[in-house]
């Protein structure tokens, strides 16, 4: 059984094509968005989802949110007693989706297309694919995210024929790519993006602002104080976004904190933020060939998108308003499921063909004779050139720089900076060459091959010996190797995470408790339902736990509704 | 890479198909040639597809067309009318949740082109980057992304039009950034900006190295370096330079310090014929014509000035052995000189001999091979001072008493000789330029050994002698450095 998985950096969901139609997978409390936080309870166990994005409140030094970010690094995050790396934590949250989606279809899922930046990199991509593997299922092709929102909506809308931009902002990531439809073709034809522009960076500008405002200095604040400030703010966003102003009232450090903030305002904070939108954007159109008038249509998915704000500043670049058709947060998840559908050779999708480009440019590491006839090391000669339709394979011939060399060294570069001191090293080869000749008789051809799952292997032959040299491109050192991630796997399954059927009585024990750290007035009220729910888990009477539980959960509703 | 026929026989289309049809067979047969399946075929298909859509004239993708030649040249001289570019006016298209009003977005005019670009030459020229930069990402028509790739070119101009050197300009980066000319990009723009900038950077450095030869307000040595490098030819002058002493060095220098800045010294301003010339004087490796006759020229002309000056004051009948040993000397110092070249030529053939033939890198085991030789060899010239000394002596003998003191301080000249010419040779061979000239200087400064003998024995200059010595001493040193 394969899936179709969005991983984002705040919420996940999974999703099958079935019946000719993408369909996507609810979690134990009924919602198909399930947030990426995992917490550690030394009693419960380990925490994933909706539980833990509550706790993020109530215990912020055992809870870990927005690990996205870390992908690709080696960034360890200290969680009760042990430490994991971003993979163990994806990995975490891709089990909890695993096992909805084993609860709603009553089978094994066995494999699954996972969604990622389209300008994530070789190291992160990598991650990904190590996540999946610690959560026990093979992933094989990952899918960038704005294909697969083009997807899901040229499905949904049944497009004909049309050359669209897809603007895809979530919480952690920016991406965008220039598609085209047609003739049941899906051909991208160029992407650019941002790794580190999201809806939580614009909940940051936020919370600085009102700290600032308020002359309160972050460092003297207790985490918990901190996390709720950021709860309160992200609701305070999201008010911005339709109503145009907002404020926030709640208690830090024992005192009353107000703030307010209207849209003109939000707008020149978040002007530094607007202007990293406006490069990636001039970037994919540049690659695509194609002017801005030519774009049929604009459509904007992703969380963040929702900010007027956003839309404003693509409007004014574009020359036309971005569309909202499809469903901003689901939109990914539904196109990844497509995707799943498509391995798995569904009839209905028989008619569609995706054809997708590699993000980065990919070259070496070369030296040049200028004008004036200097020799000048660390130019960046490239090979395959960003936004190239792939599966691609290109060579180029390269000489030694003198005469009389024992070897040749080739440094594999992806980057987009002439200078290779700026772009990043995905790995080296060395190649013996024929000693004691001239440069000429060395020539060494390098091809390299990116596939359509993103691996790039790096061929070179050599003229001067005649042998023929490979490189599979293993970002040394920084991701895990094959015996290390069976070692991982073993440890995790070893751990304890809270059994599914729990989940929805510990998420609403989780929201009460964070709804008593957040409110002083009425906690007599919300101790007093805790108190009584969690009697009523305890004696394990199946059907009242759930009618106290919906009903519980109608009142805490309610009570948001109210005070917030 | 297939011919152009086969592109066509791929999508199974005839030659003369349009646009939408050259799509939909590509979607036929894309297909059947699936990426995932069968890359290669997918691959030949990709290109066939670029191929074809590319004949019909309209800008496709360059980058699935590996051969294709995808430069846009930089004409300096783009008029501005084909550069200015329209806005897009209100879209026609039905608006979902928002509308232009609500968004408060007017329509724009066409943006003034000629006027921009003035305007950023200004800012530029201003220096202040945090306003420049300001001023471009609150620029209104900039948002709008077809109106600021036009401007693309139109910017490059002015960057490559700018006087300054582009390391010194701290807006350059800011602006080139906002433009995307930085990255390299399939227009080939950027590519050939840097290489613009590149030569531009290498032309401040020239002409910064090269004004400092021409300044006028500099010492009598600097001006005449200038005028030679960048002078006309005038055996005069070239006469003045080998015979000043230190000049020739100093032009060697100052050919250097251009040299590391444009390896092939291309100016209008340099005189390369002179160029050529001083470095062929100064190339210790080879035996030049150039090189012979100045060296020669230089250790006659002083020592023999210095000597006429001695048998001017001498008595009239000691006057001509004066002049005998004055061009004795002369006359070893040379041979000296040329002995030392040969050798050093002679030896650097041999080490690059075995260097190629029995693989050996220059370095200990030639070096110490080549000392065997040398300290070997070294007796040769030894011996023909000793010959030269030993004449004098013979000539002198009739002329003085002190025999065992003549004899004594011939052998030691003959002996200090001798160690003289080892050690040069031996530094030769390892290659230690200071210690060459050390060696060679000592030498030198040896030979008028004879001259203060003759010295002695004159009695009109006989108390002259002991300031002769270290006079000798320090022209032959002079003479002998300026090698």
């Amino acid at each position: 059984m394969i899936v179709g998985i969005d991983l984002g950096t705040t919420h996940s969901l999974i999703g099958t094509f079935d019946s000719g139609q993408a369909r996507l997978i609810p979690n134990a409390i009924g919602r198909v968005l399930t947030p990426s936080v995992v917490s550690v309870d030394p009693q419960l166990g380990i925490l994933v989802g909706q539980s833990a994005e509550d706790r993020r409140a109530t215990a912020p030094r055992d809870t870990v949110a927005n690990f996205k970010r870390w992908m690709g690094t080696q960034r360890e995050t200290r969680l009760g007693e042990r430490s994991f790396r971003p993979e163990e934590l994806s990995a975490l949250v891709l089990r909890g989706l695993l096992d909805d989606a084993r609860a709603a279809l009553g089978q094994e899922v066995t494999e699954a297309v996972i969604s990622v930046p389209a300008y994530f990199g070789d190291a992160q991509r990598k991650a990904t694919r190590i996540a999946g593997e610690l959560a026990g299922i093979k992933v094989e092709r990952l899918i960038n995210e704005p294909t697969a929102a083009a997807i899901a909506y040229g499905l949904q809308e049944r497009v004909e024929s049309s050359t669209f931009m897809v603007l895809d902002l979530g919480g952690g990531t920016f991406d965008v790519s220039v598609l085209e439809m047609f003739d049941g073709v899906i051909q991208v034809h160029a992407t650019a993006g941002d790794n580190h522009l999201g809806g939580e960076d614009f909940l940051s500008l936020l919370v600085d602002a009102a700290l600032e405002d308020r002359r309160i200095r972050k460092s003297t604040l207790a985490q918990t104080d901190l996390a709720l400030l950021r709860k309160q703010l992200q609701i305070a966003k999201h008010q911005l976004s339709s109503q145009g102003q907002a404020s926030v009232s709640l208690e830090l450090a024992g005192r009353p904190f107000d703030w307010s903030i209207d849209e003109e305002r939000f707008t020149s904070l978040a002007d530094p933020l607007i202007q990293r939108l406006r490069q990636p954007i001039e970037r994919a159109l540049r690659d695509a060939g194609i002017p801005a008038q030519r774009l049929d249509e604009v459509i904007v998915v992703g969380g963040a998108s929702r900010m007027p704000l956003v839309v404003k500043t693509a409007a004014r670049m574009l020359g036309r308003l971005p569309l909202r058709h499809v469903h901003p947060d689901e939109a990914v998840a539904l196109g990844a499921a497509t995707v799943a559908g498509m391995k798995a050779r569904d009839q209905a999708l028989e008619e569609i063909v995706l054809t997708d480009v590699c993000p980065y440019t990919l070259g070496v590491d070369t030296s040049r004779v200028d004008g004036y006839g200097k020799l000048t090391s660390g130019h960046f000669s490239p090979i395959i050139e960003r936004n190239c339709t792939v599966p691609v394979s290109r060579m180029h011939t390269y000489y030694p720089v003198h005469d009389n060399v024992a070897q040749v060294e080739i440094e594999v570069l992806q980057g987009e900076s002439p200078r290779s001191e700026h772009n990043v090293r995905l790995g080296h080869l060395k190649i013996p060459v024929r000693a004691g000749v001239s440069r000429e008789l060395n020539a060494v051809d390098v091809r390299f091959t990116y596939d359509i799952n993103g691996v790039l292997q790096v061929e070179a032959f050599a003229h001067g010996t005649g042998m023929l040299h490979e490189l599979i491109v293993q970002n040394g050192g920084e991701t895990l190797s094959e015996h290390e991630i069976r070692e991982r796997l073993a440890q995790l399954e070893g751990l304890k995470i809270h059994p599914r059927e729990d989940q929805a009585n510990l998420a609403v024990i989780a929201r009460l408790e964070r709804l008593y750290a957040e409110h002083l007035e009425h906690r007599s009220m919300l101790q007093e339902w805790l108190a009584t729910f969690t009697g009523i888990v305890e004696r394990q009477d199946l059907q009242q736990i759930l009618q106290s539980r919906s009903e519980l959960v109608r009142a805490l509703d309610e009570f948001e509704a109210r005070t917030c | 890479m297939l011919n152009p026929g086969e592109h066509y026989r791929l999508l199974n289309i005839g030659r003369n198909a349009d646009r939408s049809e050259i799509k939909r067979s590509y979607a036929r047969v894309l297909k059947t040639t699936r990426p995932d399946d069968d890359p290669l075929a997918f691959q030949r298909l990709q290109e066939a597809y670029a191929f074809c859509l590319a004949q019909l004239g309209r800008e496709t993708d360059p980058r699935d067309h590996p051969a294709a030649d995808s430069h846009v040249p930089l004409t300096a001289g783009r008029s501005a009318e084909q550069s200015g570019a329209r806005l897009p006016e209100e879209p026609l298209a039905t608006t979902h949740e928002l509308s232009w009003t609500a968004l408060q977005l007017a329509p724009r005019a066409a943006l003034d082109v000629p006027g921009f670009q003035e305007e950023l030459r200004q800012r530029m020229d201003g220096g202040k980057v945090s306003h420049l930069s300001r001023w471009l990402y609150e620029h209104e028509a900039l948002y709008s992304i077809d109106l600021k790739m036009a401007l693309r070119p139109a910017v490059a101009e002015v960057i490559a039009r700018s006087p300054r050197a582009p390391t010194e300009d701290h807006c350059l980066p800011h602006v080139m950034a906002f433009f995307g000319l930085d990255k390299v990009d399939h227009d080939g723009l950027s590519e050939q900006l840097q290489h613009i900038l590149a030569d531009k950077q290498r032309q401040h450095a020239f002409d910064r190295a090269l004004s400092r030869l021409r300044s006028s307000n500099k010492t009598w040595r600097e001006r005449q370096i200038g005028l030679e490098l960048t002078g006309p030819d005038s055996p005069q002058h070239r006469l003045l330079v080998t015979l000043v002493p230190g000049l020739p060095a100093q032009i060697g220098a100052a050919i250097h310090q251009l040299a590391q800045v444009a390896p092939n010294l291309q100016h209008p301003d340099l005189n390369l014929g002179n160029i050529a010339f001083w470095r062929q004087v100064l190339d210790a490796n080879r035996l030049t014509r150039p090189r012979v006759v100045c060296v020669l020229l230089r250790t006659t002309v002083w020592p023999a000035l210095f000597f006429g000056v001695v048998a001017a004051m001498a008595a009239p009948e000691d006057r001509r052995n004066v002049l005998l040993g004055g061009s004795i000397c002369i006359a070893g110092a040379a041979a000296a000189w040329l002995a030392y070249a040969l050798l050093r030529i002679g030896l650097r053939d041999i080490n690059e001999k075995l260097a190629k033939h029995w693989r050996i890198s220059s370095g200990t085991f030639s070096s110490l091979f080549c000392t065997f030789i040398c300290v070997g060899v070294s007796w040769l010239p030894g011996l023909a001072f000793a010959g030269m000394a030993g004449m004098t002596f013979g000539y002198l003998r009739p002329l003085r008493g002190k025999t065992e003191r003549m004899a004594a301080l011939t052998v030691a000249s003959v002996v200090v000789l001798s160690i003289c010419m080892c050690i040069c040779t031996t530094t030769l061979a390892l290659e230690l330029e200071a210690g060459q000239r050390f060696a060679l200087a000592f030498t030198l400064a040896s030979l008028p050994l004879p001259v203060w003998l003759w010295m002695e024995h004159s009695p009109r200059l006989a108390r002259w002698s002991p300031l002769l010595l270290p006079v000798c001493a320090v022209v032959s040193l002079v003479a002998a450095v300026l090698v």
